[in-house]
């Protein structure tokens, strides 16, 4: 049973060739019996044999081809041109090469660069660290942590020589009972700096002294050094 | 596919481009009616077509040879053409208003230059002019898609199928826009409509 309201989209199919041959045939004697239908379809159709009517005449005359043609090839071979370029050698692209790097991160990579290279002209005092840490190593047992509390004491001692001229200058025997030789263990490692001194100063002990009314006292400070 | 054709495809993907041109002059009269079709101008025309073919040669590595060459190159030109925005509408009218007045009046085609010159006398080459005139006119009344369905049914032969694969959209959208199509030129065109009748019971009514 034919009905127009259902044309539409099967004129499409007519016109635009999307039936087969059987199917073709059926629709378009179905067509041919309403009046309507049939006027709609020549009229469809009339369009599309004027729009390529228009077609033809809008495609551009042989002429134009050439030069559309060099146009195109010359397109390409701008674009294939870059893999054409003969290479430069490696070391001469290594050399001009450019690398676009933003300026914050170029300032870090050269900070980073400075800071090391002071770092590595530092005198390491690491460096002792793996051979010793070897030597641990090697040990069969692992190594015994003893934890002993340090004291920083600071011994000051302070000694008062008096100088012999002046010792003799007083009178003071030099063997006096009251004057006693104390040996430091620096004077112990070292007996000829004793003697020495000894010609030069005696120790006194100034236990019962009555200084007398003129009297220069010099008193000489040792330093911590001294006793290394 | 011929084997000068996949010996020039070969080539072509090692970076030749004189072969990459030889292949396209094969193809180039198609693709660039269709974009002067799709476009209406032979000065967008000309671009979009450069475009399609510098976007193939680039991509070229991507064509394995599972469909023929030119379909692998059909699905680019259509996305090519689907990113072509400058051909605005305004435009288009201010550039058919030209050409109404310079072939009146000076009979001055530049505009549509390069149509061909089949016509042997002014008076033929003038209704030429003016029957693509009112048939861009027509296409330009379309969507870029609805043309580019139209274009691609009635010039390329594809299938609804492989339209509709080609522009992600369902079949039942293409048949819509080829009526649709058909409607706007047969009324740009003049043709005679379906009677009154006719289209009371349906079937000539614009969708």
């Amino acid at each position: 049973m034919h009905d127009c309201s259902t044309m539409e989209s099967k004129l499409v199919d007519l016109i635009f060739d999307e039936l087969d041959v059987k199917e073709q045939q059926r629709l378009l004697a179905e067509i041919d019996n309403c009046a309507a239908c049939l006027s709609e379809y020549r009229s469809l159709t009339k369009t599309m044999l004027v729009f390529d009517q228009a077609v033809e005449v809008s495609v551009p005359d042989e002429s134009y081809w050439p030069a559309h043609h060099e146009a195109l090839r010359q397109r390409l071979e701008t674009l294939a041109l870059p893999a054409k370029v003969e290479r430069e050698p490696f070391w001469k692209r290594i050399l001009l090469a450019k690398l676009p790097v933003p300026v914050p991160v170029a300032a870090v990579i050269v900070l980073g660069l400075l800071v090391s290279s002071v770092l590595a002209l530092r005198p390491s005092t690491q460096a002792a660290i793996p051979a010793a840490s070897y030597s641990l190593s090697t040990t069969s047992s692992p190594p015994r942590v003893i934890e002993v509390p340090v004291i920083r004491e600071k011994v000051v001692t302070r000694t008062i020589y008096v100088e012999k001229k002046a010792q003799t200058n007083t009178a003071l025997p030099r063997q006096s009972p009251t004057v006693e030789r104390t040996e430091s263990p620096l004077m112990a490692r070292n007996p000829a700096k004793i003697e020495r001194q000894a010609d030069f100063f005696t120790r006194a002990s100034l236990t019962n002294y009555q200084p007398p009314d003129e009297m220069k006292i010099r008193i000489i400070k040792r330093r911590n050094s001294d006793e290394n | 596919m011929s084997s000068t054709e996949s010996q020039l495809i070969r080539s072509a993907q090692a970076g030749d481009a004189d072969a990459f041109s030889t292949l396209a002059q094969g193809f180039e009269r198609r693709i660039y009616t269709l974009a002067l079709h799709y476009t209406r101008d032979p000065h967008d025309a000309e671009d979009l077509t450069q475009e399609v073919w510098l976007k193939a040669f680039k991509a070229l590595d991507t064509f394995r040879g599972d469909a023929s060459f030119y379909t692998w190159l059909r699905q680019i030109m259509v996305n090519t053409f689907l990113n072509h925005r400058r051909g605005d509408a305004l435009r288009w009218k201010e550039m058919r208003r030209d050409v109404f007045e310079d072939v009146a009046l000076n009979g001055n085609d530049s505009l549509l230059s390069p149509l061909n010159e089949k016509a042997e006398n002014v008076e033929e080459h003038y209704q030429q002019k003016l029957l693509v005139e009112k048939v861009f006119q027509a296409l330009g009344e379309l969507t870029p898609q609805q043309r580019l369905i139209f274009l691609l049914k009635h010039r390329e032969g594809m299938t609804y199928d492989e339209i509709s694969k080609a522009l992600a959209c369902s079949t039942g959208t293409v048949k819509k826009a080829l009526f649709r199509a058909v409607v706007k030129l047969r009324q740009q065109l003049g043709v005679s409509a379906a009677p009154l009748e006719y289209a009371q019971c349906g079937a000539g009514r614009n969708v």
